[in-house]
């Protein structure tokens, strides 16, 4: 080759190595093109998004949607009925249209992946869902999520990051359903666009620290918005005999109300970039939690263990733990309402089981653990248990059968990037407890679950894990049963 | 569930192996990130329905490259005119950061460039180029998938080069 497009060539080179498909593209299109091949038919939901087709054959259609109204088009129409593809890309996209203002049509399109979401539990409450039909409501779901990554792009940072954050939370409380109501498929999916959703929430809370708007303001506004969200959760949760349910829902309450303090400090020290992340991470652990709550009721996996005993049981087990001098129920689990949230000034719940568990882990082998640590120590934990489990710096995934971190914002030590938080020691749990098929109650459960991912064989048991001294065993063991 | 075609597995080690490259390869056609996902995942879509009317395909790499480029043939019939300076200066997502931010700005330019340099390359050059550099394929693979003899892809790839060279001088 003549040597003057020497550098030309590398030039190309050079431009070549920096574009690559990313692990999460690469796995979504996998996704796509297996359900494809599972359905054996494409659905095609482009065509709609060009704007020729939208302003020129919107106003025929907007006719059609009044005629469609009706013809028998519903909304009751379902993933699998012959009209459920007109429903969904001609329907809902003309009523779409009405939603002039991006954020209108922001808060649309995330109503639009709750309706799909609720269309698959449907179908699977009516023992009619099969895999065709969640693949069918799957394409649509990737498509709406798509919308609104690609129109929030041209948002102010802050709407970013709390639109992300909130189709973030209503992911990961829909991820947690599926995972009760056992559908694999329909929960993989969901943690792959968790882990997409949260790489964009990532990028989003980064572009704050260079935003030109008020951010002083906006903070407030969204600690307000916070702190309303937690005190309407707590309420609720006070009136609720759902003993499973209320465990799990107010460990991430508790969790939430750590993050609005985190807020408070940060917004006492004039750092709003950091506080309006932490008043979203609280807003979206509430959303979450109650999405979850609400669910649960809906279709009764929280009633399973119910009764008026247990639920005395638990409140005099529970320590309640009043420091500061605002009101509390004495028979309450929550803190009664209170405009000014103060880091002690809510009930701890020092039984939840998965502060127990984050703790026993943490006592175990350190606070800054990554994945390897436990998979070293536990023969019985999987790499899938780690799947969506947040660390400070990125989230986990499983992709093409391996897990692999993402990382979603800097963090200057990248072992410490790794390293799980408290919030991904509830996906954990989760996750192990939904492959044990091991229900979340009480702290014995979760020695339950520790105890059997220590065994090396049986049920639980990895059959590829190295052998261990059974030594090293014995005294791990010791450790937890001396928690007992 | 249902019962799983005997090709499946095959098909997708194929995209393990090849994905990556159909992509790059739609990538530096397009220069939109989602549209090239989009052929992308149309050229394996399109290939697997081939394969799964019982066709037989010898050469995968080949195949996929020969699928890819009529897709990026159809999308440019199709196709409207897009703003390359939106692409090129607007596009944050299109490139995987390797290294720090500083770095990262250094990459992003120069891949604009070269991308920006390469739209102005017309067809069928752009195409051979594309192959010969972006996707590191041999002219006589490249005439595999073009229909065209070696001597004539050469011949595309030399006038494609110089063009893009007198392009990418003009910017330093």
């Amino acid at each position: 080759m003549n040597n003057e497009y020497q550098k030309t060539e590398q030039a190309i080179q050079r431009a070549t190595q920096n574009v690559r498909l990313s692990d999460i593209e690469k796995a979504r299109v996998r996704n796509n093109l297996q359900r494809i091949i599972s359905t054996e038919q494409t659905v095609r939901v482009r065509w709609f998004s060009l704007a020729i087709v939208r302003y020129a054959v919107a106003p025929a259609l907007i006719i059609f949607v009044i005629i469609g109204g009706v013809t028998g088009v519903s909304a009751s129409t379902l993933p699998g009925d012959m009209l459920y593809p007109v429903k969904v890309s001609v329907l809902e996209e003309v009523r779409g249209l009405l939603h002039r203002d991006t954020e209108s049509r922001l808060a649309y399109e995330q109503e639009r992946i709750d309706k799909r979401l609720f269309e698959l539990a449907e179908l699977d409450g009516s023992g009619n869902l099969d895999t065709k039909k969640e693949a069918q409501a799957l394409v649509y779901l990737d498509r709406h999520i798509d919308v609104i990554q690609s129109r929030s792009e041209s948002m102010s940072p802050d709407v970013r990051v709390k639109t992300e954050s909130d189709v973030e939370a209503t992911l990961r409380a829909q991820e947690r359903i599926f995972a009760e109501l056992e559908k694999t498929q329909v929960r993989e999916h969901l943690q792959s666009a968790i882990a997409r959703v949260v790489q964009s929430r990532a990028r989003a809370e980064q572009a704050l620290y260079s935003s030109e708007n008020n951010l002083a303001n906006i903070a407030l506004g969204i600690q307000k918005s916070a702190v309303n969200l937690i005190q309407e959760a707590q309420n609720r949760l006070s009136n609720s005999e759902e003993t499973r349910l209320l465990r799990q829902t107010s460990v991430q309450i508790e969790l939430a109300l750590q993050a609005t303090e985190e807020g408070n400090r940060y917004v006492e020290a004039g750092s709003f970039a950091d506080a309006i992340v932490q008043f979203e991470k609280g807003k979206r652990m509430v959303k979450e939690s109650m999405s979850f709550f609400d669910a649960g009721k809906r279709y009764a996996f929280g009633q399973r263990e119910i009764s008026s005993e247990a639920v005395s049981l638990l409140r005099e087990k529970t320590e309640v733990v009043e420091i500061a001098s605002a009101p509390v129920e004495s028979d309450s689990l929550m803190m009664s309402a209170s405009m000014s949230i103060e880091a002690d000034n809510f009930i701890v719940e020092p039984q939840s089981p998965y502060l127990y568990f984050e703790d026993t882990l943490k006592d175990l082998v350190g606070r800054a653990a990554v994945p390897e640590t436990y998979i070293n120590i536990f023969p019985g934990i999987k790499e899938t248990d780690f799947s969506g489990v947040i660390g400070v710096g990125g989230v986990y995934q499983v992709v093409s059968g391996n897990l692999q971190f993402l990382e979603t914002a800097s963090v200057a030590n990248s072992a410490s990037a790794r390293t799980i938080e408290s919030e991904g020691y509830i996906r954990l749990l989760i996750n192990i407890a939904s492959r044990l098929r091991i229900e979340l109650a009480t702290v014995e459960d979760v020695d339950r679950i520790l105890s059997i991912l220590q065994q090396t064989e049986g049920e639980s048991a990895r059959s590829d894990a190295p052998e261990e001294d059974p030594s090293i065993l014995d005294v791990k063991l010791d450790v937890l049963l001396e928690r007992n | 569930m249902p019962e799983q075609h005997p090709l499946q597995n095959q098909f997708f080690e194929s995209y393990e192996e090849f994905s990556d490259s159909v992509f790059k390869h739609c990538y530096f056609r397009v220069s939109d990130r989602d549209v090239a996902l989009d052929l992308m995942q149309d050229t394996f879509a399109k290939t697997w329905a081939y394969v799964q009317k019982g066709n037989d395909v010898e050469d995968v790499k080949a195949f996929l490259f020969r699928v890819a480029n009529n897709l990026i043939i159809d999308f440019y019939r199709k196709k409207k005119s897009v703003s390359l300076d939106r692409l090129v200066d607007n596009e944050e997502d299109s490139y995987e950061p390797s290294e720090n931010g500083h770095m990262q700005m250094i990459a992003e330019a120069e891949v604009g460039q070269v991308m920006k340099a390469l739209q102005s390359v017309e067809e069928p050059y752009r195409q051979a180029v594309t192959l010969r550099y972006v996707d590191g394929l041999s002219p006589k693979e490249i005439s595999e998938i073009v229909g065209e003899s070696p001597n004539n892809v050469s011949v595309r790839i030399n006038r494609g080069l110089q063009k893009l060279h007198t392009v990418l001088g003009e910017h330093e």
